[in-house]
């Protein structure tokens, strides 16, 4: 308990800092921008009303919040390895996996902060346009917030072990690789023997799964979402990134200062 | 006379800020030029799109496709959607049937790529599938491109029922056992089933109820039809339909 209040003070201070900086804004504007090229394409006709507007409208949520994710966590994750801000907080007995720790907390705050932010716009927007707010559609523009705090969990994981910019790129790796993860599944299904649907079965499960963040052809095309399904979309980020802030937080308390 | 070390320094900034300031403007002007001659090029060599030869393709694994667009592949599917129309300009309604065939296997792919980018897309589904049933008269491929969404929604009643539908409303002949092999799958599903359904056999076998249900799809591809060509190739048909009364 006594460690949350070192975690929230520098969790704010990250927060402040990014939110001061002009690359959040630049992003911010860009995704300004990108809503405002959905809302142009509203009227396009698709058979379905407002389905080009709604698909523009989920494409730049997945894109920005990535963006963001990928950004913010260089961002912060660079600032700290070139100017070894983790050795500031020694001298009060902070261990650097709590500063790791409380800036993960910082990052995911934001995230979290201007994807609701987003998420809201787009709502108004399809709530003034369509009339309607389709409960999938709402589920899937907050999913991709909890899949860009996956990713901001495994950059945050991979930065312990490897630079940080390697660890940016294995990220991006992984979240394409997590992304094709069902359509693995399918194609060893239909084409592969049993030993590859084994092992694409295995990458299924023990890869950080991108792929259950996707319901947009449900939410496109209004279809109705299971509740138990939802609920384990929403609970599987957040325990995933659970382990690997602990396994991030382990090594960074075990890493040699200085190295 | 030897200068002072002071004075060689103030002499030799000088220069350094003369060939600084210089050499700022001349890659600024070289700048403007090559920025111009680029221009110039994609101008004069870039080129066009054409709407004769779409660029289509289709042929790549779709399954891939999905899985490298990532969370995009319902952006995709619409972009592939609304280019289609541009592909279905090369269809032209009185050409030979070995050629319709061909035309028709080009329209399917190009669909397929669709619907697995998107299995939900049901508006683009049954335009695609009635299209491939009517215009092209290929019931096998319409039933293959159903066959796509229902590997993605194995629960989804509705396209199983329209695949029954485009069996008994297409087919020259219907098959009967095939029809009654999909109905007990679909009891095994649910309980409420389409009334039509319990007579699904003997309604198949009525050329007058076939043609009526063609006609009213041809009138709804009509309605829901963006290209002319496309238009054509349904009014054609749907004049043909007329005559065979």
């Amino acid at each position: 308990m006594n460690q949350l209040f070192p975690i929230i003070t520098i969790a704010r201070a990250t927060a402040y800092s990014l939110l001061r900086s002009s690359l959040t804004k630049f992003l911010l504007s860009l995704a300004l921008l990108l809503v405002l090229i959905s809302w142009v394409s509203s009227s396009v006709d698709m058979g379905i009303r407002f389905r080009l507007f709604e698909n523009t409208l989920l494409a730049t949520q997945c894109l920005m919040m990535n963006l963001l994710a990928w950004f913010f966590s260089f961002d912060v994750l660079r600032r700290d390895e070139s100017e070894k801000l983790y050795m500031l907080p020694l001298s009060t007995a902070i261990s650097p996996g709590i500063w790791q720790l409380g800036r993960f907390v910082g990052v995911i705050a934001v995230l979290i902060g201007t994807g609701l932010l987003l998420l809201i716009l787009d709502q108004v927007l399809l709530l003034s346009l369509a009339g309607s707010l389709p409960l999938a559609m709402l589920l899937q523009l907050f999913l991709y917030i909890l899949s860009a705090c996956l990713s901001v969990a495994v950059i945050f994981c991979l930065a312990a072990f490897v630079p940080v910019l390697s660890a940016v790129i294995y990220a991006v790796i992984i979240w394409i690789i997590g992304n094709g993860l069902d359509e693995l599944l399918l194609v060893a299904e239909d084409k592969f023997g049993d030993s590859a649907q084994q092992l694409s079965l295995l990458f299924y499960y023990l890869l950080p799964n991108f792929s259950f963040f996707d319901i947009s052809s449900d939410a496109l095309n209004h279809l109705p979402v299971e509740a138990g399904d939802a609920l384990f979309r929403l609970l599987y980020p957040g325990l995933y990134s659970l382990l690997l802030v602990m396994i991030g937080t382990f090594a960074y308390s075990r890493k040699v200062i200085g190295k | 006379m030897g200068l002072s070390r002071q004075e060689s320094l103030s002499i030799k900034s000088m220069e350094i800020k003369q060939f600084g300031s210089l050499n700022i403007a001349s890659a600024r002007g070289l700048l403007l030029v090559y920025a111009g001659f680029l221009l110039l090029l994609i101008y004069l060599f870039a080129p066009l799109p054409s709407a004769e030869k779409p660029n289509t393709p289709a042929d790549i694994n779709p399954i891939f496709l999905r899985a490298s667009s990532g969370p995009f592949h319902t952006l995709l599917a619409d972009q592939r959607w609304l280019l289609s129309a541009r592909l279905d300009e090369t269809v032209k309604p009185d050409q030979q049937p070995d050629q319709q065939s061909e035309q028709g296997q080009a329209y399917f792919r190009q669909m397929a790529s669709i619907i697995e980018l998107d299995p939900g897309f049901s508006p683009g589904l049954r335009y695609a599938t009635t299209y491939l049933a009517s215009i092209y008269r290929e019931v096998e491929l319409a039933h293959a491109l159903l066959d796509i969404a229902i590997r993605y929604y194995p629960d989804n009643i509705d396209l199983r029922v329209f695949k029954i539908a485009q069996e008994i409303g297409y087919q020259s002949s219907p098959r009967v056992e095939l029809i009654s092999r999909w109905i007990e799958e679909l009891e095994s599903m649910t309980d409420q089933l389409p009334e039509w359904l319990g007579g699904a056999g003997l309604y198949a076998l009525k050329k007058e109820k076939q043609r009526e249900l063609q006609r009213e799809d041809l009138l709804w591809l009509l309605d829901n039809s963006s290209s002319d060509i496309e238009k054509k190739a349904i009014l054609k048909r749907l004049e043909v339909l007329a005559s065979e009364v």
